[in-house]
């Protein structure tokens, strides 16, 4: 068919006036800001810039729902212990840029934290109160600060998480359904969505980690009940730094930020991450008397006394691929072994480049006991997350948050989901002792 | 093989110096795996090994003399190849032991200067060696014997 003239203007025409239709990037949304500042757009290039770089991208949100204005309204201390991790963070070079949001319904850009500017981060942490809260983290005519649902918010995150980025989210942890609606109605759909959130994590991070740490900090303000009734408090009151990442960017993140870096210590911390499988271990031919084989190193052959008269036996142990507390590997109640004639003493190997920990092991009656060993460190629930859980969600009771237990159990149902045993843990030793 | 035949005395000569002739030591590398060094019960068993092929050749073969073909002419060769070989072995490993040798392989120092462990090997227990490789290539020594003794014209009834 032959183009008319007509045919081929009216076909110009169209051209023209669909490629200057931007409808945009399907996943921007556009925020207006009541302070008068430009329209920030909020895609996925904010969230996720810099990918591919060997550092991760640190995405740091502040939950800024109603329920957290009493932790930024005349007080100093949760601003300072949130300024004081975040700086460390920057200045240990644990990423080259960090990126700072607002978080309720909806996110909210606050700016980005990079060498040269430094400054945006103390802008930032200055300006953290119940006003900027409001102007800089919310849309007119949306009341995006009455909810808090905790699922909803680490949904959120984790959307932006991958291998090269490390999400960092400061709540309350106080699930508010929204006025009139009793929250313990939701409470234990908190745990199963919860458990599908952090597997979401697991499936697209390979060895995904999370850590929780419980804060304190003074609170005036409004306290917000199960049913969202208002009761005005003044006193201590918690908050939780959820991390979530890969192990590795985690552990780097440990390894340059202990619990000493903080202006306050956690007053407890819970780490989780995936199971190896592929644990590195050797039988320490240094520790106990038995015979050496270059060959075996899974084998301790001929045990025998020491010039101590005590029978023992040591495996070194690279335990660096599991996220937990030092504290936690050293104790050894926290693992399983099936020769129970021996005790267990664990010690941590600080200039070993190979193996973090030795397992020692001695015979309780001084004698040796064949058998084949199996050593299992144990995944377990914090003992802490009963004794901090609000059963009620009433008043505000000290050291407590209503529905924390639910949220912790989420969390370890999925990352424990695929473990048929009925004890769960990390990894398994096995040792032949003849 | 030696590992396992000197492993059947070795409760003679205690576990350190076990460690030591097998090549353990107590250093480790650079990547924190344990360093090993040469077989010592290797050079020591092929040298017991040699040295009874030797006497028995020469006893069968080279003497192989009408006149010294007797038990006793056969026990006095044998007891050439044990000694020998007793002074070899406890000889190398006194000369090891004085020279500190032992220590560096089988000592652990930690970087402040304390002792984490210290070998207990005493010139006692390098003769007891000596006599291990006695017994060793004794032990040779027979079974040698048995083999080559059918060639030899005048020893050949030698020792039965």
């Amino acid at each position: 068919m032959i183009m008319t003239k007509k045919s081929l203007l009216f076909l110009c025409t169209l051209c023209t006036i669909i490629s200057c239709t931007d409808r945009g990037n399907a996943t921007d949304r556009r925020i207006r800001s009541n302070s008068g500042e430009p329209e920030q757009v909020l895609n996925d290039d904010t969230l996720l810039k810099n990918k591919g770089k060997s550092k991760p991208i640190v995405n740091v949100y502040i939950e800024n729902s109603a329920s957290m204005d009493g932790y930024v309204q005349g007080t100093a201390d949760f601003k300072t212990t949130v300024y004081s991790y975040l700086q460390y963070i920057k200045i240990q070079n644990v990423c080259d840029s960090l990126n700072l949001f607002y978080l309720n319904s909806r996110i909210f850009p606050q700016g980005t934290v990079t060498d040269d500017n430094l400054e945006v981060l103390k802008y930032f942490v200055e300006r953290l109160d119940p006003n900027s809260f409001r102007l800089k983290g919310t849309v007119p005519g949306e009341n995006s600060r009455g909810t808090s649902d905790i699922d909803d918010l680490l949904r959120s995150i984790i959307k932006t998480t991958n291998e090269n980025i490390i999400s960092i989210l400061v709540t309350d942890g106080i699930f508010s359904p929204g006025s009139g609606r009793d929250a313990n109605e939701y409470i234990a759909a908190q745990k199963v969505g919860l458990m599908g959130t952090f597997s979401t994590l697991m499936n697209k991070i390979k060895n995904a980690a999370v850590i929780l740490y419980k804060m304190e900090s003074q609170f005036e303000g409004t306290y917000y009940d199960k049913t969202d009734t208002r009761i005005p408090y003044k006193g201590l009151r918690p908050y939780y730094i959820w991390v979530v990442g890969s192990t590795e960017n985690l552990t780097e993140l440990l390894n340059k930020v202990p619990k000493n870096k903080f202006n306050t210590e956690p007053e407890e911390i819970f780490m989780i991450s995936e199971v190896t499988n592929q644990t590195r271990y050797i039988v320490d031919d240094n520790y106990g008397v038995h015979k050496k084989n270059k060959g075996n190193k899974y084998v301790v052959e001929g045990l025998t006394k020491d010039k101590s008269g005590k029978v023992r036996f040591a495996i070194k142990v690279d335990l660096s691929g599991v996220l937990v507390d030092d504290s936690y590997l050293l104790n050894h109640d926290n693992y399983f072994y099936n020769l129970n004639n021996y005790s267990l003493e664990i010690q941590k190997l600080d200039n070993n480049p190979k193996y973090t920990h030795k397992l020692k092991f001695t015979s309780k009656d001084g004698k040796p006991h064949p058998g084949t060993m199996s050593i299992k460190l144990k995944m377990e629930e914090p003992k802490w997350a009963e004794s901090s859980n609000d059963n009620y969600g009433g008043k505000p009771q000290e050291g407590k948050t209503y529905g924390l237990k639910y949220q912790i159990d989420g969390l370890y149902e999925a990352f424990t989901k695929d473990m048929k045993d009925e004890q769960k843990y990390y990894n398994e030793i096995i040792i032949k002792i003849q | 093989m030696f590992n396992t035949i000197y492993g059947w005395f070795s409760s003679l000569y205690g576990v350190d110096l076990d460690d030591y002739l097998i090549g353990f030591t107590r250093m480790v590398n650079a990547e924190g795996d344990p360093v090993w060094e040469a077989n010592h019960y290797v050079m020591f068993g092929f040298i017991a090994l040699g040295i009874a092929l030797f006497i028995a050749i020469t006893y069968y073969y080279i003497i192989n003399s009408a006149h010294f073909n007797k038990i006793w002419s056969w026990l006095t060769m044998l007891l050439i190849t044990g000694l020998v070989n007793l002074f070899i072995g406890a000889g190398v490993l006194i000369s090891r032991l004085n020279s500190g040798e032992i220590d560096r392989c089988l000592d652990e120092i930690a970087q402040d200067g304390t002792e984490i462990y210290l070998n207990s090997v005493t010139i006692a227990d390098c003769w007891m060696f000596g006599l291990a490789n006695l017994f060793v290539s004794v032990a040779f020594f027979i079974i040698i014997s048995l083999i080559i003794k059918w060639g030899s014209s005048n020893c050949k009834r030698s020792p039965f």
